[in-house]
């Protein structure tokens, strides 16, 4: 693991030049260019609180509803993004796989830093929202890195083990969007917490992004702590399922190209 | 010690193992089952036992025809890929220069991609930094450097790709097929830049179909036959085998005579091409060259005359001659083996290969007898060797008015 980790540490220019590459390439190439990254989270955000705040009125205890959805919201198009587009990294290099060895795992890592950018983005439009809102900033807002660590850690080992595990079995490609659609309705996006029944949420619980989005809605809106137990399960489920999906990632490594 | 190393080495691949899907798989594995005595029935050993060692400083040609296992080996010398059994060591830092460009990115400039490739071939970003100005000197791209290089043609394409991998600082260089791109021009540049490469010292291993530049560039050449060493030694040795092999290969497949192009009676069996000495060669200078052509007939050939074309690599015909109206080629008939000949006194073409394809046809009918093309030659110049423009060139005798007087007065 060490070995695999130093040389990723040495190929950290390659990897912050790809990405370089990929996010000019990605916004050099269309008219409005950086704007989409603002435009696309506004739109989702707008379609999104006129259904669920004017047509289903969902509860949110006192903060707007654009404001308390965008909180969650920005998290997940983040992590929707970055998984499909990750899952997708080494099978839509293939040329390159082929032809020159550099540790392949900058793929995935660099298609999901890529999504990096968009989140600060929207994170940046957040704190705008925030700012703008009467609702103050809350010292536990300090704990909001914290999540996305574990948010991170939890995105990177899906990347890994996805995009490795699509080159020998390409079904994945058809699998991934619809399980991302249906873990978003079993996500709480733009519904709180507790509409959940009580009977039912040990199982929902289990989806560690559900305590991720709660943490983060409790430290940035209502001033509240995180419910430590349901976090520290995400962090111990996206720590292992790095280790293992990495170790993973490296195993299939040498055979990644017989596959192509 | 050698610097590179196969230890028996051996490369399976599986059959159809692209595009795999959950129910192929299923259903793949229940056929496997039911056969259990056959596993190796949907295998491929691309590469079987292969044994040899590469010595630093040397200057080494891989030659084979399509699917004999060069790429695969190619693979595996840049640890793409991993053999599935055996060893394979390699002491150095390779950089690779296996189908230029790959890795560039179509929307960004020139100048973009010399960062991009310059790391994917495990260069630091400082190191790029220093070697970005030399890059685009040596491409000749400085005009266009900040130009996204889907624009590029295909030449501007590969001259970035050598650029960038000539000032690779490393070990051991392996060239896949680079010489067939680019202009002339710029092939030249090319080898030029390999042969200074190899006199500092740096490993290089050259992988082509083209056996003129494999005997004229390595000193040692490496034949692969269907997954296997089949001849190692002199590159002269080695293509002289692979020529023979080629020969043999092609009379085993067509002994009826059923050649795509040309009635079948006659075969164009070789071409040899003769210096001032009359000495066979391979390269020759613009003076008194002989083109021969043997052929072999299998019946009376009537009325037939004898097309000389000589081509450029890009297939431009730059020189035709034809026996029709030569009156010592007024013959009748030719039968049996023989061969015919033509002598140029003066070939003025520029310094490049070419190859020559003769045609066998009928004085009157439109009816072609044997068509064929031979391998590269090579013309070296002995007037202006460093004009490379043109087709040809010849001595110009050159005159000025007297340059300093129009100003004096």
């Amino acid at each position: 693991m060490t070995t695999y980790i130093r040389e990723l540490y040495d190929a950290r220019d390659l990897l912050s030049i790809w990405v370089q590459r990929e996010i000019k390439a990605r916004y050099t190439t269309s008219t409005l260019g950086f704007a989409w990254a603002v435009l696309q989270p506004l739109a989702v955000l707008a379609i999104f609180s006129f259904v669920f705040s004017v047509l289903l009125s969902v509860p949110t205890r006192g903060v707007p509803y654009p404001l308390w959805l965008f909180c969650g919201l920005s998290s997940w198009l983040f992590f929707n993004s970055s998984i499909t587009s990750s899952t997708n990294a080494l099978i839509g290099n293939m040329n390159l796989v082929k032809k020159v060895y550099f540790p392949r795992e900058i793929f995935p890592i660099g298609a999901l830093m890529v999504n990096v950018v968009d989140f600060m983005i929207a994170t940046a439009i957040f704190v705008i929202m925030l700012i703008i809102d009467p609702t103050p900033f809350y010292p536990t807002l300090l704990l909001y890195p914290l999540i996305l660590a574990i948010q991170l850690c939890f995105m990177m080992g899906l990347s890994l083990f996805l995009s490795s595990f699509i080159v020998f079995f390409r079904d994945v490609r058809f699998i991934v969007p619809l399980v991302l659609q249906m873990w978003m309705y079993l996500t709480p996006v733009f519904y709180p917490l507790e509409q959940v029944p009580p009977n039912l949420l040990p199982f929902y619980m289990l989806n560690p992004m559900a305590a991720i989005l709660d943490s983060y809605r409790r430290v940035a809106l209502f001033g509240q702590l995180p419910d430590w137990g349901q976090l520290a399960y995400a962090a111990v489920v996206s720590v292992l399922l790095l280790v293992a999906a990495y170790l993973y990632f490296k195993r299939s490594e040498r055979e990644l190209v017989d596959q192509f | 010690m050698a610097i590179i190393q196969f230890d028996d080495v051996s490369k399976r691949y599986r059959l159809g193992g692209a595009h795999q899907s959950l129910l192929s798989n299923t259903r793949k594995l229940a056929k496997r089952l039911m056969r259990a005595g056959s596993p190796e029935d949907d295998t491929l050993w691309a590469l079987r036992n292969v044994n040899f060692a590469i010595e630093p400083g040397e200057m080494v040609g891989i030659i084979g025809r399509n699917g004999a296992g060069k790429s695969t080996m190619l693979k595996l010398l840049s640890q793409v890929a991993y053999p599935t059994t055996g060893k394979v060591e390699c002491n150095g830092r390779l950089s690779a220069m296996i189908e230029l460009g790959a890795g560039f990115h179509p929307d960004l400039s020139g100048r973009d991609n010399i960062f991009l490739s310059g790391a994917i071939q495990g260069l630091r970003r400082r190191e790029i930094e220093r070697l970005v100005d030399p890059i685009i000197e040596f491409a000749e791209l400085r005009k266009f450097i900040e130009t996204p290089v889907k624009y590029y043609s295909s030449g501007m394409y590969a001259r970035l790709g050598f650029a960038i991998v000539q000032q690779i600082d490393s070990e051991i260089l392996l060239i896949d097929e680079v010489l067939s791109v680019g202009d002339a021009a710029f092939r030249r540049k090319c080898l030029d830049r390999m042969r200074e490469m190899h006199d500092q010292g740096r490993t290089i291993i050259l992988v082509s179909h083209d056996t003129w530049s494999i005997t004229s560039f390595c000193t040692r050449a490496i034949m692969m036959d269907k997954g296997r060493i089949e001849a190692d030694g002199t590159a002269s040795d080695v293509v002289a085998h692979y020529r023979q092999f080629e020969r043999d290969e092609w009379l085993e497949h067509h002994h009826d005579d059923e050649r795509p192009s040309g009635t079948g009676d006659v075969r164009i069996e070789d071409f040899e091409f003769l210096d001032e000495t009359g000495a066979q060669a391979a390269e020759l200078t613009q003076k008194d060259i002989t083109i021969r052509v043997h052929y072999l007939t299998n019946k009376v050939i009537d009325n037939p005359v004898f097309i000389l074309r000589i081509r450029r690599m890009d297939g431009l015909v730059c020189c035709n001659v034809n026996s029709t109206r030569v009156p010592e080629m007024a013959i009748d008939a030719i039968a049996g083996r023989g061969f015919v000949e033509a002598k140029f006194a003066f070939l003025p073409l520029v310094p490049d290969n070419y190859t020559v394809e003769a045609v066998i046809q009928h004085r009157d009918l439109p009816l072609v007898y044997a068509r064929e093309i031979s391998d590269n030659f090579r013309i070296k110049g002995i007037i202006g060797n460093s004009e490379l423009n043109g087709v040809f060139n010849t001595r110009s005798i050159w005159a000025v008015s007297e340059p300093t007087k129009a100003m004096s007065e």
